[in-house]
């Protein structure tokens, strides 16, 4: 038994350190807010963001909506995108 | 009741009429390479570009950021169904392109679509300012014989070489107007290459249609304005956009974003003006 939640733990390790190499992201759905005033629902996470020129960033954001619905595939994209530009600059790309 | 109901059947029709979008497919695939020194000591990383052509249509995007974005939703996608932690491989090119650019051949005139923050953009460009002056020298690209042609545009001097034997006026980015395909485009400090890397007749062609996903309409003035802020400060505009970030860590240790700006490059867009 003992052996089998070495190798477990072994394996969980490794894999997690491969994923490291391949620079993960992180993202975490949080909580939701309602803003009765103006309408407007707040959804918040946290995430890490290993971004494309080394740094990496972990920290909480929100984000003010008018659906009740979390985060689309896109708005996480985009809200990964805007850490990734703030500490990296994107020279690369021809705007 | 007759009348009735031949208003309802027309009011569908023009429903019908007015959801459909302008047909058109891909016949020729030309990828490009993105070179040059965005600044002096830097050399850009290269990036591929895609110019499909059909035939009333064209349409200029980044290839690579387009198999990265449906690479990551495919990832977020299964993620986000077991529930808990999102974790995604960074395999996008994150640094790459949003911007796609659909060009009229009739009219000449451009619609370029861009994300800036969360929302997607979209303005008209007319590229009338682009005055090609003809030169003598030739070159082989691709097999092709080419002729130079030199231009100044939006605050670049450029130099092209396009091919007379494609009878394609257009090429990478915004850049068009030459009695042929443009295969080869730099400005003469070098920040901007366009190189041609490939052109494909394609067997099985794929439809070519100007997307018609949501976005705002904006005068190019204002989404040159908009860029530009996003790139100087991105909190900003990710604030305007009810994006708030709490203060984090950068590698574990807490960060000051004022050193951060002081640390990024000046912005130096393809269009200076």
């Amino acid at each position: 038994m003992k052996k089998i939640l070495l190798i477990l733990f072994l394996s969980i390790g490794a894999s997690s350190m491969a994923f490291a190499k391949n620079e993960i992201r992180t993202v975490k759905y949080l909580f939701t807010m309602k803003n009765v005033l103006d309408k407007k629902v707040t959804h918040c996470g946290e995430m890490t963001v290993y971004t494309t020129c080394g740094a990496q960033w972990s920290g909480t954001f929100c984000l003010e909506q008018e659906t009740y619905a979390p985060f689309t595939d896109t708005e996480y994209m985009r809200i990964i995108r805007f850490k990734d530009l703030e500490l990296c600059g994107h020279t690369d790309i021809p705007e | 009741m007759k009348s009735l109901i031949i208003i309802i059947t027309l009011s569908f029709l023009t429903v019908h009429v007015y959801s459909q979008q302008p047909t058109d497919s891909t016949l020729v695939k030309i990828v490009y390479t993105l070179g040059g020194k965005p600044d002096s000591n830097h050399k850009r990383a290269s990036t591929k570009y895609t110019l499909d052509i059909g035939r009333s249509i064209s349409k200029f995007y980044s290839y690579e950021k387009s198999v990265a974005d449906s690479l990551l939703i495919s990832q977020l996608e299964i993620q986000r169904n077991l529930g808990g932690q999102i974790s995604i491989n960074n395999s996008s090119k994150l640094a790459a392109s949003d911007k796609v650019i659909y060009r009229s051949f009739a009219s000449g005139i451009s619609m370029v679509f861009d994300i800036i923050g969360m929302v997607d953009y979209r303005y008209i460009d007319s590229v009338k300012d682009l005055i090609w002056k003809l030169l003598p020298d030739t070159a082989n690209i691709l097999g092709y014989k080419c002729t130079k042609a030199n231009a100044h545009f939006r605050g670049r001097n450029y130099e092209a070489w396009f091919a007379p034997d494609i009878p394609i006026q257009g090429g990478p980015y915004i850049y068009c107007g030459l009695p042929g395909l443009i295969l080869n485009i730099k400005d003469d400090q070098n920040t901007f290459e366009f190189q041609a890397l490939s052109i494909e007749q394609l067997v099985n062609k794929y439809p070519l249609a100007i997307s018609q996903s949501k976005s705002t309409l904006i005068s190019r003035a204002a989404y040159r304005k908009l860029k530009e802020m996003y790139y100087n400060n991105p909190e900003a505009i990710a604030n305007s956009q009810g994006l708030y970030f709490g203060q984090g860590t950068i590698n574990g240790a807490p960060y000051n974003p004022e050193e951060l700006k002081k640390k990024r490059k000046l912005y130096n867009p393809i269009e200076l003006e």
